[in-house]
């Protein structure tokens, strides 16, 4: 692709076009409004595919940059040369770019806003208005990951509130109204606290671009408790999305209550904007604070890890079971963040992507059990293998997966994150964190043994299997799987420059 | 010689004309309306001369009156607000007001501007009072135009007995001032209060003077501690006149603080004990923000309760206020680009919902929140218009509320107000949930009518309008920031860059 195309540019903003076309589309035409509903993420992702051929790996820098201009200000900066205030112009750039570390997430995001947008055929009722917010939150997602500068970051951010907010209130089950309100106010706080964050390392450092700050920040001068404030707010906003563990009430409400479709794009891509901002903000800022509260945030990362694993050993609901899961499963991601070395960091980002597609598959295939059965609960289920072999066989492959069966991308991502914490000097945390493992293994089988073997219900004796066209989805996210289960360096080439950036910040 | 006074004049003549065209045409109903819109042309035909005068400098009437940037922004803020009320009030007619009252109706909105008019251009603090009394006074009959309408009576009298004590609070606070100083003049005031030795001597009823003054005045920002008025009022008055408090009478009020702090009192600088200086600015924050914090809480959370529309906004209006005078308590070189922007947001959307509120209200006979339900069936591009709004008042991204919101953000972590920045996230968050129990009846409760809702004329331009607006201001917000910045050069005024801060 030759440089002058802004692929980026064009990554983010098909979906605009798609909600442009759907905005004219007449809502009575359902089948046109699900056609354009594939099409156009199918075109993103062709986007993100091309961004992943031609990306540099050698190099640590963003590449592929775009920029626009969205607005500028003057602003008094202070100018410590001559002592005083001056008025400077500060522009604020929509800019894109990509680098090692968002190139996994970015390809992620667009593989599973595809298929989720493939599992929503389903979907009949207000179409129209599902696809305009779906694809105002396939705005943000895209865009998340890309912006180099705080302000964009925060914008495509918050376009995934709004836009989530919409999908679980109107198209959710019955308690979907408290679940979205729920969710927006525990987000909401986590997005304005981080704003807040955002503004005063602005008026540290005169500027709003990541790197800039990233460079600037460790070497100014500034007051060590407003630094640490800064940092464990930051951790605290970043830790409601993730979610760490007393701030995650609201994640399950809506894992309970949104559509399907729109709980795979939720657990599988805005999850990790919580473990990516912890990456690049947290450990992008603050690379002198690291090490010393690196303890610290792999302490909750455990109590994520066991809290979620414990609790999902009892949930009574798959939904439930799947949403404790990912709970922890966000746990891993803390341990490789606070490993603090290549292994940890690669760990992380591993299990972003692995977790992303694994939950994206559990959701899918709940969703079309649900849809069969009416039911997600695990005791009025069971037998499901004999009516509906394919759907029950990729559950069985899909738990295999979550639980970290050597060979599929769970595996990878769990091995170097313990690995990497095995290293550190919080190895200890690592070794309790192991009992995680055994009961990950414990929680997912329990539930899903239990639904597709045993006795069939009567009243599920007539259900189908899945449609051919429901087949691709699920075949697709399971071939992604397995093959970052048996060729690992399709992710961690790109990663690699990066993280050694990154990495090497740190110290203090 | 400009003729600095000219848009007051207009407004004037234009209000005693419509006046007098009503009494003449009692009983008419067309003439009733040619009333309304001879109204209208007089805010457009003011709106040229105030254009007109930007840049311009000037004093008049042996410095009494002022134009300057703040001036002119106001001006225009409120001239543009009271375009948009009166195209309401225009179709508003059977909003209970009784018909043989419109013109009155159309002169006392402009005889209320008027009063705020007068109070964006005073420098003297009879002229001030002046233009406070006028707005007070036309805005109590209007609460009460609704005559038989019980609620509107008891807001009417509500209205006038807060009203009533705020204004003794000011003239107490006034008396103080004058009576120290020697002058009426408020720059006056503050040099005289800079002399050497004045403050330590008169420093504390000098204070005593201030905060009777601008607590006082916060009456008509409907910011705590004179905030209490508001849901009554809000919910009695006509629907119109509601939007009327809700913007132009709070601009007149944050005119009126802004004049008397920044030109009277915030840059005055004493030696306290030798060698320790202190400023005023500095010494008087510490209060301003407490109020703001408290205006900010009490209109969040007291707004969750609320299941009427309109008293859902009065308790919002408390919120803004204290988003409004955030700046002030933390005083920083942008402090007025951030008042004045901040305030053009919150008018645009704040008409345009109230206009949709009206038509609604009207439709449905009722302002209970359920009379939104299932709105986006029956009029999707106004539920979309709605949208737009709601988010820019609750400060989501992309909205001009949210660049109004970022600036005064920017402006609170500048002057060291972490405490006030925190407020303001942690509240805007609990706006978020009563802003969205409105979008949740538009959008997803089913109506018990799918009938489409047809919008009249007045109100449908100023919806328009509100979306122009507030989408103009969502996308070039450094271009209208620069824009006002150049026009009014509203930093420059109270010499905040010379070395003052």
């Amino acid at each position: 692709m030759p440089e002058v195309f802004p692929l980026l540019a064009a990554f983010v903003l098909t979906p605009v076009i798609g909600m442009l076309v759907v905005a004219f589309v007449p809502s009575r035409e359902g089948g046109l409004l699900k056609t354009i509903g594939w099409v156009i993420p199918a075109v993103a992702f062709v986007f993100a595919a091309y961004a992943y051929a031609h990306f540099n790996i050698q190099s640590a820098e963003p590449q592929m940059k775009a920029s626009w201009p969205l607005f500028s200000f003057t602003f008094p900066l202070y100018d410590p040369s001559i002592n005083a205030f001056t008025f400077t112009d500060v522009s604020v750039p929509v800019a894109l770019a990509v680098d090692g570390l968002s190139l996994p997430l970015v390809l992620m995001t667009a593989l599973v806003t595809f298929m989720s947008a493939l599992a929503v055929q389903s979907e009949t009722r207000r179409l129209k208005a599902f696809f305009l917010f779906l694809f105002l939150l396939s705005v943000g997602m895209n865009g998340v990951f890309l912006a180099q500068n705080l302000i964009v970051f925060f914008v495509f951010f918050e376009l995934t509130l709004v836009a989530l907010y919409f999908l679980t209130a109107i198209f959710g089950g019955f308690g979907r109204e408290k679940a979205a309100t729920a969710f927006l106010v525990m987000n909401g706080l986590g997005s304005l606290v981080m704003l807040f964050v955002f503004v005063v390392l602005f008026q540290l450092t005169g500027t709003w671009e990541m790197r800039g700050i990233a460079e600037k920040l460790p070497l100014a001068a500034i007051d060590p408790t407003l630094k640490r404030t800064l940092f464990w707010l930051l951790v605290i906003a970043l830790g409601v999305k993730l979610p760490i563990f007393p701030l995650h009430t609201w994640m399950l409400k809506v894992h309970r209550e949104a559509p399907p479709a729109v709980v795979m794009l939720h657990s599988g891509v805005l999850l990790k904007i919580g473990a990516y901002g912890l990456i690049r903000f947290v450990l992008g800022f603050f690379p002198d604070l690291m090490p010393q509260y690196a303890p610290a945030l792999a302490l909750l990362g455990l109590v994520n890890l066991l809290y979620g694993g414990f609790a999902a050993f009892v949930q009574p609901d798959l939904r439930r079971v799947f949403a404790y899961a990912s709970l922890s499963h966000m746990g891993i991601v803390l341990f490789g963040v606070a490993a603090l070395n290549t292994y940890g960091l690669m760990g992380a980002v591993f299990q972003m992507v692995s977790h992303g597609l694994i939950s994206a598959l559990l959701f899918l295939l709940l969703g079309m059990i649900e849809r069969r059965t009416g039911t997600s609960r695990i005791d009025e289920l069971g037998g499901l293998a004999r009516v509906m072999p394919t759907i029950a066989g990729m559950l069985l492959f899909a738990a295999l997966a979550n639980l970290g069966l050597p060979a599929l991308s769970g595996f990878i991502a769990e091995f170097q994150a313990f690995l990497g914490l095995f290293l550190s000097p919080s190895w200890p945390i690592a070794a309790c964190g192991l009992v995680g493992l055994g009961i990950s293994a414990a929680y997912m089988l329990r539930a899903v043994l239990r639904t597709t073997f045993g006795p069939l219900g009567a009243e599920h004796a007539e259900v189908s299997d899945a449609r051919p066209l429901e087949v691709v989805p699920m075949f697709v996210l399971a071939a992604a799987i397995i093959l970052i289960g048996v060729y690992p360096n399709v992710l961690a080439v790109p990663l690699q420059a990066t993280l050694y950036d990154v990495l090497g910040r740190i110290g203090g | 010689m400009n003729a600095i006074w000219l848009p007051e004049v207009i407004v004037l003549a234009g209000a005693i004309g419509t006046l007098a065209f009503g009494l003449a045409a009692r009983r008419s109903k067309a003439m009733s309306d040619l009333a309304m819109t001879l109204a209208l042309i007089t805010v457009v035909v003011a709106l040229l001369p105030t254009v007109g005068l930007i840049g311009t400098v000037e004093e008049g009437f042996a410095g009494a009156f002022r134009i300057d940037g703040l001036t002119l922004a106001f001006h225009l803020l409120i001239l543009i607000g009271t375009g948009l009320v009166l195209l309401i009030a225009r179709d508003g007619r059977s909003d209970g007001v009784p018909p043989q009252y419109l013109a009155e109706y159309a002169a006392l909105l402009l005889f209320a501007a008027l009063g705020g008019m007068l109070i964006a251009a005073a420098a003297d603090l009879l002229l001030l009072f002046l233009g406070l009394e006028l707005l007070s006074i036309s805005s109590y009959v209007l609460v009460g135009l609704k005559k038989t309408h019980l609620g509107s009576t008891e807001a009417a009298m509500k209205y006038v007995l807060t009203g009533a004590t705020a204004t003794a609070v000011f003239a107490f606070g006034m008396s103080y001032a004058i009576g120290l100083t020697g002058t009426t003049d408020v720059y006056q005031i503050g040099q005289t209060m800079a002399d050497a030795g004045f403050m330590a001597r008169y420093g504390r009823l000098l204070f005593v003077a201030f905060f009777f003054l601008i607590v006082g005045a916060f009456y008509k920002l409907a910011s705590v501690p004179f905030y209490m008025w508001a849901p009554d009022v809000y919910q009695g008055a006509p629907t119109a006149v509601t939007a009327f408090l809700a913007t132009v009478s709070k601009a007149s009020g944050m005119a009126l603080v802004v004049r008397l702090f920044l030109g009277s009192f915030a840059w005055v600088a004493w030696e306290a004990q030798p060698n320790v200086i202190k400023n005023f600015w500095s010494e008087s924050t510490p209060y301003i923000a407490a109020l703001s914090a408290l205006s900010m809480i009490v209109g969040n959370v007291l707004a969750l309760k609320a299941r009427d529309v309109k008293r859902m906004f009065a308790y919002s209006s408390v919120a803004h206020a204290g988003y409004l005078i955030i700046p002030l308590a933390a005083v920083n070189p942008m402090m007025i680009d951030q008042i004045v922007f901040y305030l053009l947001a919150y008018l645009l959307a704040n008409v345009g919902i109230f206009a949709v509120i009206d038509q609604v209200g009207r439709d449905r006979g009722s302002y209970d929140l359920s009379a939104f339900s299932g709105l986006y069936h029956r009029a999707p591009l106004v539920a979309w218009a709605l949208l737009l709004f709601f988010l820019s008042l609750a400060g989501i991204p992309l909205t001009m509320g949210f660049f109004g919101k970022l600036n005064i953000l920017l402006g609170a972590v500048w002057g060291g107000h972490f405490v006030l920045a925190g407020l303001l996230v942690v509240t805007s968050v609990i706006s978020y949930v009563y802003y969205f129990a409105v979008l949740k009846q538009v959008f997803m409760r089913p109506g018990t009518t799918e009938r489409p809702l047809a919008f009249s004329f007045g109100t449908a331009t100023v919806i328009a309008l509100a979306v122009l607006g507030t989408l103009l201001g969502s996308l070039f917000p450094g271009e209208v920031m620069r824009t006002m910045q150049q026009a009014f050069d509203a930093v420059q005024m109270f010499g905040i860059y010379q070395g003052r801060l």
